[in-house]
């Protein structure tokens, strides 16, 4: 069926990694959505492969902290994608809040993050490129991770992931030393950055320029790794020496967090991706239980 | 590409009972016999293979490409696209998914080109004739019919786990002989490609399959280890004899002489390419 006729165009929302996204509705079901056009411009491949990898991966995934591809419609030479409409992403969020965040959303927010990622990871896919602008939020505050373009189903330990992937705020260390055979501590690493940033109500963690830039605001706040607590690091394809920086105050870092917040955020800041925190065992910590509110949808 | 087997749309969707397949195929086993039919398949395996191996495809690419066009066909006649199109475009398609990587076209196209007639010119009459604008226009109709399920799950991986674990099993002087089982093993899911059974059974169940096969070949015993594993033995001995009966048939299968008269009973399809 022709996306024409199933779906009448409301506005355009944005452009995608590989295509214009637009809000549109179904003209049966008045259900709004956001349809994802893929452009097929280039001679030379086709249907990219970034969107075909979008739609392999989401084909298996169905979560409500994941946004869901409802359909795929094609006809002459042109792909769209129907996913649920969300109003907002995390970055535009960030925007209206002026600076401050409540603390119970504070929790609210990540938790679901965490629960959408937990899930990714259980089925063995790896998000690879997370980031505010990848996370929406729909109008009753439920979080859905978006934008699965570069992300990749993983367990076959036998070869190179794609260099540079991960947008240099939200990249771990490993990795900005050139580490390849990445896994899913890569995800767990930007989810503790952008913990920070929401905690922060929108102020980047780690906004680095460029790789050594990005490495030494992640080692003023960490301190210096040593070979001693991440053994291998200086075998890392593009290792360079960092200088030496004692650990930071996470109380100045990230001021709103109480201590049990300050505790999970360190859980997953750990240079070495061995030691970082998983997902599920995140959704289990403290700072989500000692308080009884409900964490599946934020009252924004 | 990998991930959780159970829940998948391999498992969910993508496995059939013999009864299924016979089923689907019925317009193409008005005109070719189930074993003529499989013959066609075998050769268009071979085909795919032939032009993966020059552009150095790994051999999990060009076994996610078969299953492609195995599906394909599934829900399709073997008239309604023709297959020496729908070959190279499952290669193209599975590159792609399988992050190979996307190759020069004007090479891909070349490559097809110069397989086709140095390989398999006695199977057609007229050069490889299609180009790219054909090939994606073909993708897109794949992805459709396959219900954009393009994860694939082989037995490989599932093989070199159970050939650690049979490793452990032995004693020091026996180590090498879990190479050569795996090895072996390796070459029969290669095999296997060639039969229904990727169409049939989920991949750990082929890899053990292919194990027992492998032991039958080497004449070796370790029907200790197999009877300890908690696997539907019923089962797997199904693979052993559909693996087993595919070899039964290689042996006076003469490509060159049969496939030539199997194609000319397949009908052309309505639409030739733009």
């Amino acid at each position: 069926m022709n996306a024409r006729m199933k779906y009448e165009k409301l506005e355009k929302v944005g452009e995608g990694t590989y295509g214009t996204v637009f809000k549109a509705r179904n003209r049966e079901s008045h259900d709004v959505v956001a349809l994802k056009r893929v452009r097929l411009d280039d001679e030379d491949e086709g249907i990219p492969s970034s969107a075909l990898r979008e739609i392999a991966l989401l084909k298996q995934l169905r979560h409500k902290n994941i946004v869901q591809l409802l359909d795929v419609l094609h006809n002459e030479k042109k792909l769209t994608l129907v996913f649920e409409y969300c109003d907002q992403d995390l970055k535009k969020y960030f925007d209206s809040l002026n600076g401050s965040i409540e603390s119970k959303i504070v929790r609210s927010l990540f938790y679901q993050l965490l629960s959408g990622l937990a899930y990714c990871h259980l089925k063995n896919v790896l998000h690879r490129d997370l980031k505010p602008q990848n996370i929406l939020i729909s109008k009753n505050g439920e979080v859905k991770l978006a934008d699965f373009g570069l992300a990749r189903a993983f367990g076959i330990p036998v070869r190179c992931y794609s260099a540079e992937v991960v947008t240099l705020w939200y990249r771990p260390p490993d990795v900005l030393f050139g580490s390849k055979l990445y896994n899913t501590s890569i995800d767990c690493w930007s989810a503790g950055c952008i913990f920070a940033e929401i905690a922060n109500a929108g102020r980047p963690l780690f906004p680095g320029s460029d790789v050594e830039d990005e490495l030494k605001r992640i080692v003023k706040l960490l301190g210096t790794p040593t070979e001693a607590i991440w053994p291998g690091m200086n075998l890392l394809p593009e290792y360079k020496p960092l200088p030496e920086y004692q650990p930071g105050d996470f109380g100045v870092a990230v001021p709103t967090l109480n201590d049990s917040g300050i505790e999970l955020l360190q859980r997953f800041l750990i240079c070495n991706p061995a030691k970082r925190i998983s997902a599920a065992m995140a959704l289990k910590h403290q700072f989500f239980t000692e308080n009884d509110d409900d964490l599946n949808l934020a009252s924004l | 590409m990998a991930g959780n087997f159970w829940l998948s749309s391999h498992f969910q969707q993508w496995l059939f009972d013999r009864q299924d397949l016979i089923r689907e195929r019925q317009e193409d086993y008005q005109v070719l016999t189930e074993e003529e039919y499989q013959k066609v398949m075998i050769f268009f395996a071979n085909v795919m293979q032939a032009i993966g191996e020059p552009l150095k495809m790994k051999q999990q690419v060009i076994a996610t490409a078969t299953i492609y066009f195995k599906r394909f066909y599934i829900r399709n006649s073997l008239s309604s696209v023709d297959p020496l199109l729908m070959a190279p475009t499952c290669l193209f398609l599975a590159s792609k998914v399988d992050e190979f990587g996307v190759q020069s076209n004007n090479r891909f196209i070349e490559v097809c080109r110069n397989v086709v007639k140095t390989k398999f010119g006695y199977a057609f009459q007229q050069e490889f004739q299609y180009r790219m604008p054909n090939i994606f226009e073909c993708e897109f109709y794949l992805l459709e019919m396959m219900d954009c399920c393009l994860i694939v799950f082989h037995p490989y991986r599932p093989l070199v786990q159970f050939c650690q674990e049979l490793g452990t099993s032995l004693d020091k002087k026996d180590q090498h002989q879990q190479d050569l089982i795996l090895q072996t093993a390796w070459k029969t899911i290669n095999d296997t490609l060639r039969t229904d059974i990727c169409l049939l059974y989920p991949p750990y169940l082929v890899a053990l399959a292919c194990m027992q096969v492998a032991c039958i070949i080497l004449g070796k015993d370790f029907k200790q280890w197999f009877a300890e594993l908690s696997v539907d033995i019923d089962k797997c001995v199904e693979v052993v004899k559909l693996i087993l009966n595919l070899y039964d048939m290689w042996k006076t299968f003469d490509e060159k002489k049969e496939i030539p008269a199997l194609l000319a009973k397949i009908p052309k399809p309505k639409s030739s390419p733009r």
